[in-house]
């Protein structure tokens, strides 16, 4: 990860996951970078939503449903929907980042 | 990326002006026909579905202005339910519709055409020449879209073999085989030890020199300099380490450099399409 000029670049990125998968672990990511921009650990689910497009992990249909999952909901504080408020992450949510940062490092460049 | 970008924003456009005649001729304060407030709806969705992504991570729009329009658009999918203000449709509309030629239009307008993939070779190489004046090169580019490098830079190369080919044949063969004569003669400078002649009277006869034969005899007709002739060479590298089982790479890089170069020093050259 890269901070530069107030924005966070990312350099290793979610890869070969399933979409909903992939969908939850980009909504940790933009909950971190909102983290260390804002000072806020919370994801805006449209912000989410644009960035799954643009990185393959979009599923229109299923994109509210993902994130109603039981083990997605318990990563944040509130509902996250289409169209809705950015959500916090709950410790349970801050413990999967760390999870999911650990195996973004240890992924080969 | 460009053109097809530049429609839909015309098309949302095109649809909140609609939404403002719409909502300007209703009477009451209130907006509850449902066609008006489906149009909206789908106003709204078709941002955060079609556009907004293209727009935050393509375009790379201001992020102020993504945030400011989601927003906007966030309000008209709430306001798209019954019995809303007509007031606050206008309001957000002519927020939204303010400046917005110059928010999203013109920026996308003026944005360099934007590589979306490496082997876009026309959009990298801003001047690569008409496609249709080489069946090669129209193949060439075509495998190149298709990743497949090597087979690309072969075919690169045999659109340039015949594009110098024709110029030969354009200036006469007489004076391609005097200017092979003259560098054999010569028995000092770079060319002392060049020894070969030709006595070439058909395009047939011209298709059998060898293309390092070629590249040297077109330096000494000074359609090329010395620096072009040894770039030629290495073009003619990876025109080999393409043909020949290798183990040397041929990535993106190497396509892009080698077109770049074939393009400027032979294709688009004056000298070789006069």
């Amino acid at each position: 990860m890269i901070f530069e000029d107030g924005i966070v670049h990312l350099v290793r990125e979610p890869a070969g996951t399933r979409i909903a998968r992939g969908q939850i672990e980009w909504a940790l990511l933009i909950a971190l970078i909102n983290g260390i921009e804002n000072n806020t650990l919370a994801a805006d689910p449209e912000k989410v939503r644009s960035v799954c497009q643009e990185k393959g992990f979009y599923d229109g249909t299923n994109f509210g449903k993902n994130f109603k999952s039981t083990n997605a909901a318990k990563l944040f504080q509130g509902v996250m929907e289409g169209q809705g408020t950015a959500q916090k992450l709950t410790p349970t949510g801050q413990d999967e980042l760390a999870k999911l940062i650990k195996s973004l490092a240890a992924t080969p460049a | 990326m460009k053109q097809p970008l530049l429609e839909k924003v015309e098309a949302f456009k095109k649809k909140l002006l609609l939404l403002k005649k719409q909502v300007s001729l209703v009477e009451t304060k209130t907006i509850s026909k449902v066609g008006i407030r489906n149009h909206a709806d789908s106003i709204a969705t078709m941002w955060v579905e079609e556009l907004r992504s293209p727009l935050e991570h393509k375009a790379k729009l201001p992020g102020i202005l993504i945030d400011e329009t989601a927003e906007a658009m966030k309000r008209l999918h709430v306001l798209s339910r019954p019995n809303n203000l007509k007031k606050s449709y206008l309001s957000l509309i002519n927020n939204v519709l303010k400046g917005f030629d110059d928010n999203f239009i013109l920026p996308i307008k003026q944005s360099a055409a934007h590589v979306e993939t490496i082997f876009d070779l026309q959009k990298f190489i801003p001047g690569l020449t008409d496609i249709n004046e080489s069946e090669y090169l129209k193949e060439a580019i075509e495998c190149a879209e298709s990743g497949h490098r090597r087979a690309a830079i072969v075919l690169g190369w045999c659109a340039l073999i015949d594009k110098i080919q024709k110029k030969i044949i354009r200036m006469g063969l007489d004076d391609f085989n005097a200017a092979s004569l003259k560098l054999k003669a010569q028995n000092s400078g770079k060319f002392k030890n060049w020894n070969k002649s030709f006595s070439i009277s058909t395009l047939s006869e011209l298709q059998t020199v060898f293309d390092t034969d070629l590249i040297v005899v077109l330096e000494g007709m000074e359609l090329i300099d010395g620096n072009e002739a040894e770039r030629l060479r290495t073009c003619f590298q990876y025109r080999n380490h393409s043909a020949h089982p290798s183990g040397a790479p041929i990535a993106d890089p190497n396509l892009v450099a080698f077109f770049s170069d074939i393009n400027l020093i032979i294709l688009q050259n004056k000298k070789f399409n006069s």
